[in-house]
């Protein structure tokens, strides 16, 4: 197949952003010597450098994934998990999560917390999404303008839900939330990664596995039907796993704004739409480019850190404000 | 195959679907005809199981539709939707093997696509297969989407037990794409596939169907075999307008709207009364299409009547009565004979004031008034709209408004026709005797021209009480007032020109005609009459074409006509040709009537005059026709 080849550099390209986010930073890593170091090396090397660009590769491969499969959902190509307020939504709720397990009431054993945050943050991007989706289909046709207002309110919905949050909550809770909201893969641990990284691998594997119903749903939904793909129950699968990508990613790091729409974008301009490249493509790319954003972050301002997801909307809105003008101008739809 | 049976589809208080039943049979194209919201599309949506019936039932091959796993359904059934919007980058290919899913498992890719690729090939679509879908064009994609569903059938075992499901498949083809598809469609019939295809052209569903489904408002009209069904009659009721069969030798039996290709001219006798007319429509086969509605007439009050042609009804209005004659598209005539009415006070007939006006369909707005003219009742006028096509559109309405004296008296019968042909009505005649006359005046083949000697076979088969009719001049002078026939046809011999012949016992008649290729040209023709315009036409024509105008013959006046065309040839009825060189400005060509009844014609223009003279009987003579 002719996508074998894009596909294959790719790997390549995400292999090398693999090594560069294990070596560079602050302290640097010499590469050749990786599975020799030992003492301070080997500990920058498996107690802050891997988790870390593990984290950034399950992070940045599902909100790609995620946010291609959104778009197969709502046949736009301009809805972006950060933009529709889903990011938002989970962010919410595990800032609610957080709040109601306030220390003194807790009646949750301690290292159930995480699940908890994680759960309440898929609700909330579940039920962010669900509310979006519905805001803005009008029979049967869910349209780009009309999505992305949605997305506005619903995002400013949520951020001032948020907003009473951080006003009730503690200094400590205070950190999480303004860390949710900004996103930044500075929390990464092994401990982090071992409580929601499974959830992660299960939904991007799920959405790998719905890339062929994804596509016949672009056709339509009664389109998709007459070729005995019952539609709305795939799109209530992709619904779902996407948003488990997107809140438990949001809990684990925050929200990176944005690498929902480039990194889909940037595949179906290099490999055409069909989900099943394009889908690889996009974990491919997007923990590659997490990778390499986050390598920016913690070297630019050195030792301070940047918050990755300024960085994300740094680039990312520019590159939407051209998409909104190209398809405006030019009727063109990617 | 598939069998719908009492399906009943409400959408609130409307019942999209009303008690349908319909079955597709292995082998056979099925066509669906009906206007538009008739159900059509919705009949489709519910057989491909989009819709579910609120009532009845779908069966596939006796299994009920929703039984049917969703898998196994894709692999015999396919659907084109009307509309598909894929606006994400495909490439054609892509689209095209979206439609082998159904087989993905259980068929190599290598395969599938080679299916395809034939199926592509079929519908002349190879080219298009590496371009993104979505610039393509509208036909493009359509060939693309049915290429997609055509394949979906392709890998299927058992043809006959396949159906294919296609709303309006060629509404974005042109002419040669079209006969791939149904040739495509062909195909997969005589594999032994149902096929279904809702279409709008009744002439591709003549000759491509085999059985018709008929749907209006929602009820199967009729259903049957494509020659039980297309019948003139049945198709008028489907879809609400007269609808003309005519055998050609190349395709069999050809449809088309009455209104399109209108012949004849109406005469009415006379139009009166406040009560609804007797309406007798008679759908008696291919070719006729005559409207018979008369009664005895009743006296007319003064004032404004409107007339309303889908109704035929005559009311008094407060301030102005319109004869309303609604034109779809073409051209319409009317006409109507007040001679048979006259005011009792005088004992003489009465005065009719007759406005011609069209219209944009808005009844409240101004009209835009095109002729006014006062006429004595017992002048037998024929007065005929010609709307000219650019400015003709559904929404348009001519409307001719009728004025009458204080009181008038009815001394007849009264006979409407309806456009198409020419209803005379004469005291005393029988009702067999206008049916006759209707028939027999009917044009109903535009393709030929109503020829002197049509008409005078026309003539021969009227009622003797008529009396004479000829094409010829002369004869139409010594025309008594009382058998003063007004007969007309009004011609379209290409969509681009308009020839018009009119033939009126007590008119003097100019008849002009392009002599090279001219399309498009044009002539104003202006009757008036102390410097008064009374009557003022354009006539459009083309090549090689004879326009007769008709104009009142008294009392004195000037005929204005103004040419616009390359080349003319302008002959009076005794065929003297005054010979026009090409030029490029207008033509006047007058006709003046002297005091000793001699006619004279003046044909000039800024580089030929020709001058030209009649005797009393109309015969024109051209004096010389000089180039200066």
């Amino acid at each position: 197949m002719s996508s074998a080849r894009p596909l294959l550099m790719m790997t390549v390209v995400a292999v090398m952003a693999l090594l560069l986010g294990i070596c560079g930073g602050a302290y640097r890593l010499n590469p050749s010597s990786l599975l020799s170091s030992e003492g301070m090396d080997l500990h920058v090397l498996w107690n802050i450098r891997l988790p870390r660009v593990l984290l950034a590769i399950l992070v940045g491969a599902s909100l790609s994934v995620g946010g291609a499969s959104l778009q197969a959902v709502v046949r736009n190509p301009l809805a972006d998990p950060a933009l529709l307020g889903i990011s938002t939504g989970g962010a919410l709720g595990a800032a609610l999560a957080l709040v109601l397990m306030d220390g003194e009431h807790t009646w949750l054993p301690q290292r159930m917390a995480p699940y908890v945050i994680h759960l309440m943050a898929f609700t909330g991007a579940l039920a962010a999404t669900l509310l979006c989706v519905r805001m803005a289909t009008r029979d049967g046709v869910t349209g780009s303008a009309q999505l992305v207002l949605c997305g506005v309110a619903l995002n400013a919905l949520c951020a001032a839900l948020l907003g009473i949050l951080i006003y009730t909550a503690n200094d400590a809770q205070l950190r999480s939330i303004t860390f949710w909201t900004t996103g930044s893969l500075a929390a990464a641990s092994w401990g982090t990664l071992g409580s929601g990284a499974w959830v992660l691998v299960l939904g991007v594997m799920a959405l790998l596995l719905l890339a062929h119903p994804l596509d016949v749903l672009l056709l339509g939904d009664r389109e998709a039907g007459h070729l005995g793909i019952p539609s709305s129950r795939t799109k209530r699968k992709a619904v779902l796993w996407m948003a488990l990508c997107v809140g438990v990613s949001v809990s684990l790091c925050g929200s990176v704004a944005f690498l929902g729409l480039v990194v889909p974008h940037a595949a179906r301009l290099l490999l055409g739409p069909a989900h099943r490249t394009l889908l690889p493509a996009c974990a491919l790319c997007g923990a590659a480019l997490l990778i390499l954003a986050d390598l920016v972050c913690r070297t630019a301002l050195a030792p301070a850190e940047l918050p990755v997801g300024l960085l994300t909307s740094l680039l990312g809105a520019p590159l939407f404000m051209a998409l909104l003008l190209g398809r405006t101008g030019t009727g063109r739809l990617t | 195959m598939m069998r719908v049976s009492h399906g009943f589809l409400h959408r609130g208080p409307r019942a999209l679907l009303d008690d349908v039943s319909i079955e597709l049979t292995p082998g056979r194209i099925t066509a669906v005809l009906g206007a538009n919201g008739a159900g059509k599309s919705t009949l489709l949506r519910v057989m491909s199981g989009d819709d579910t019936l609120s009532r009845g039932t779908i069966s596939v091959s006796g299994t009920p539709l929703n039984a049917v796993n969703p898998l196994t359904l894709a692999q015999l059934r396919a659907v084109l939707p009307q509309h598909s919007t894929l606006t994400f980058p495909f490439t054609a290919q892509a689209v095209v093997m979206l439609g082998m899913t159904p087989w993905q498992d259980l068929l190599d890719a290598e395969v599938l696509k080679k299916v395809a690729a034939r199926v592509v090939h079929e519908l002349d679509a190879s080219s298009l297969m590496h371009r993104a879908y979505p610039t393509l064009s509208g036909g493009e994609q359509q060939r693309v989407q049915l290429a997609r569903v055509l394949a979906q059938l392709e890998p299927a075992a058992n043809p006959s037990g396949c159906a294919l499901l296609l709303d309006e498949p060629v509404s974005a083809l042109d002419l040669a794409h079209q006969d791939w598809v149904v040739a495509a469609a062909r195909q997969r019939a005589r594999r032994g596939m149902a096929v279904m295809m809702v279409l709008h052209d009744l002439n591709l569903a003549a000759r491509h169907a085999d059985d018709v489904v008929l749907l209006r408002d929602g009820t199967v009209l009729a259903q049957g075999p494509v020659t039980d069904v297309m019948q003139p009659h049945l198709l008028r009721q489907t879809f609400g307008v007269p609808i003309d069969a005519t055998n050609t030798e190349v395709h069999g039996r050809v449809f088309f709207p009455s209104s399109r290709r209108l012949a004849g001219v109406v005469v009415a006798a006379a139009l009166a009364g406040c009560a609804p007319l007797a309406v007798e429509s008679t759908d008696a086969g291919p070719g006729e299409h005559t409207r018979r509605f008369h009664q005895d007439a009743p006296a007319l009050g003064g004032g404004w009547y409107e007339y309303d042609s889908t109704t035929h009804v005559l009311t008094p209005k407060a301030e102005s009565y319109v004869l309303r004659i609604q034109t779809p598209q073409g051209v319409r005539h009317t006409a109507f004979r007040p001679e048979s009415y006259y005011d009792p006070e005088t004992a003489e007939s009465g005065r009719f004031t007759l406005q011609t006006s069209i219209h944009n369909g808005d009844w409240a707005a101004p009209r835009q008034l095109i002729t006014s003219r006062s006429i004595r009742g017992g002048d037998p006028l024929c007065l005929d709209v010609l709307a000219r096509e650019e400015r003709d559109c559904a929404s348009t309405n001519w409307h001719l408004q009728l004025r009458v004296q204080p009181k008038m008296v009815p001394e007849g019968p009264l006979v409407v026709a309806e456009p198409g042909f020419f209803v005379r009505s004469v005291p005393g005649m029988t009702e067999e005797q206008h049916t006759t006359l209707a028939t027999v005046s009917g044009v109903t083949n535009l393709e030929q021209l109503p020829d002197p000697s049509t008409l005078q076979d026309l003539t021969d088969r009227a009622p003797a009480a008529w009396g004479a009719l000829d094409w010829d001049r002369t004869h139409f002078a010594a025309n008594t007032p009382e058998a003063g026939m007004t007969l007309g046809a009004l011609m379209r011999r290409t969509g681009k020109s308009d020839a018009f012949v009119l033939l009126d016992g007590r008119r003097f008649l100019v008849r002009f005609q392009v002599d090279v290729a001219a399309d498009g040209a044009q002539a104003t023709v202006r009757w008036s009459r102390s410097s008064a315009v009374v009557t003022s036409e354009l006539v459009e024509f083309g090549p090689l074409q004879e326009v007769v105008v008709a104009l009142p013959a008294q009392p004195r006046g000037q005929l204005h006509l103004a040419f616009r065309a390359p080349t003319l040839l302008v002959t009076d009825l005794s065929h003297n040709p005054l010979h026009v060189p090409p030029n490029q400005g207008d033509w006047d060509l007058s006709v003046m009537r002297s005091d000793d009844g001699q006619l004279h014609t003046f044909l000039s223009s800024a580089c030929a005059v020709a001058n030209a003279t009649a005797d009393s009987e109309g015969a024109v003579t051209v004096v010389d026709a000089v180039t200066p």
